[in-house]
């Protein structure tokens, strides 16, 4: 059975076929890049593609909107992500890895200084930090002595409250507002 | 390249900046960290540095050459680290060749 087009019978190069309850019709052809929307019963239309906005830094530190997208820039700025992050020798004069960060500083045995690149809005911000290394009898704990917005001052002491440098590494982790 | 910062307990801080990063920002940013501790500042070569840390309290930048000094009235007090307590393993490996040593003396 013949399909009839109203009112032209040649079909539309990049048109697409629609039924309006009586005849078949055809759209106009649409841009490159455009995708086919329905308009209901009308007859649908081609529209350009639209994807999820990135998401600005305040929605990111909201956290709680779920029509924006985070994207590899904005990630930074979540709740939940940290901030600073680094690892570093224990005598604290070479860093292995680290991100945010723009300066450490050996100020002694067991007391290094980190500075931050991308500061934090305030010196209220939590660190998480460990000194790496494995044996059974030595019992090392590290703590903060100062912590300003764009830096911080860490000490590592063993039992008898004496700085001493860790086993092996310093390792930090920084979370809060920027 | 390393960056030495005088305290004013008479030490040195050593700073490592990582590559890129501004070197008075981040001397602002210690100075922040370690609060009326600065005396003054200078690079020097990481060979400078010294590589064993036993008087590691002891550093100072006393004299004008690009080098690490030894504060030795400091040096005087630095204690070495005790060594730390021997493990049940290590007592019983002790032990295994004390009790050799003497049968083969029996």
């Amino acid at each position: 059975m013949p399909v009839t087009i109203v009112g032209n019978n040649t079909p539309t190069a990049g048109g697409v076929v629609y039924g309006d309850g009586t005849n078949y019709a055809s759209t106009a052809a649409g841009s490159s890049g455009q995708v086919l929307q329905s308009n209901g019963s009308s007859a649908p239309t081609w529209a350009n593609a639209s994807g999820l906005a990135a998401a600005s830094q305040a929605e990111m530190e909201a956290a709680t909107s779920n029509t924006v997208a985070a994207t590899p820039l904005n990630t930074k700025s979540h709740p939940g992500v940290a901030k600073v992050w680094l690892r570093a020798a224990a005598n604290g004069t070479s860093i292995s890895a680290s991100y945010n960060v723009t300066s450490i500083t050996d100020n002694g045995p067991g007391s290094i200084t980190v500075t931050i690149d991308t500061d934090f809005s305030s010196a209220n911000y939590v660190i998480t930090t460990f000194g790496a290394g494995s044996n059974a009898n030595v019992s090392q704990t590290n703590w903060i002595s100062a912590q300003a917005a764009g830096s911080f001052t860490a000490e590592c002491i063993n039992p008898t409250f004496t700085n001493v440098d860790p086993l092996s590494a310093w390792m930090f982790a920084c979370f809060g507002d920027q | 390249m390393k960056i030495v910062i005088k305290t004013t307990d008479g030490g040195v801080a050593i700073m490592t900046l990582v590559s890129g990063s501004d070197e008075a920002q981040a001397i602002e940013k210690w100075k922040l960290a370690n609060p009326e501790k600065y005396v003054s500042h200078r690079q020097m070569p990481d060979s400078a540095i010294p590589t064993d840390r036993t008087f590691r309290a002891a550093w100072a930048d006393i004299t004008p050459e690009l080098t690490i000094d030894i504060d030795m009235a400091k040096a005087a007090y630095v204690q070495p680290e005790p060594a730390p307590a021997p493990t049940k393993e290590q007592l019983m490996a002790e032990l295994a060749a004390l009790t050799a040593k003497i049968q083969a003396l029996e």
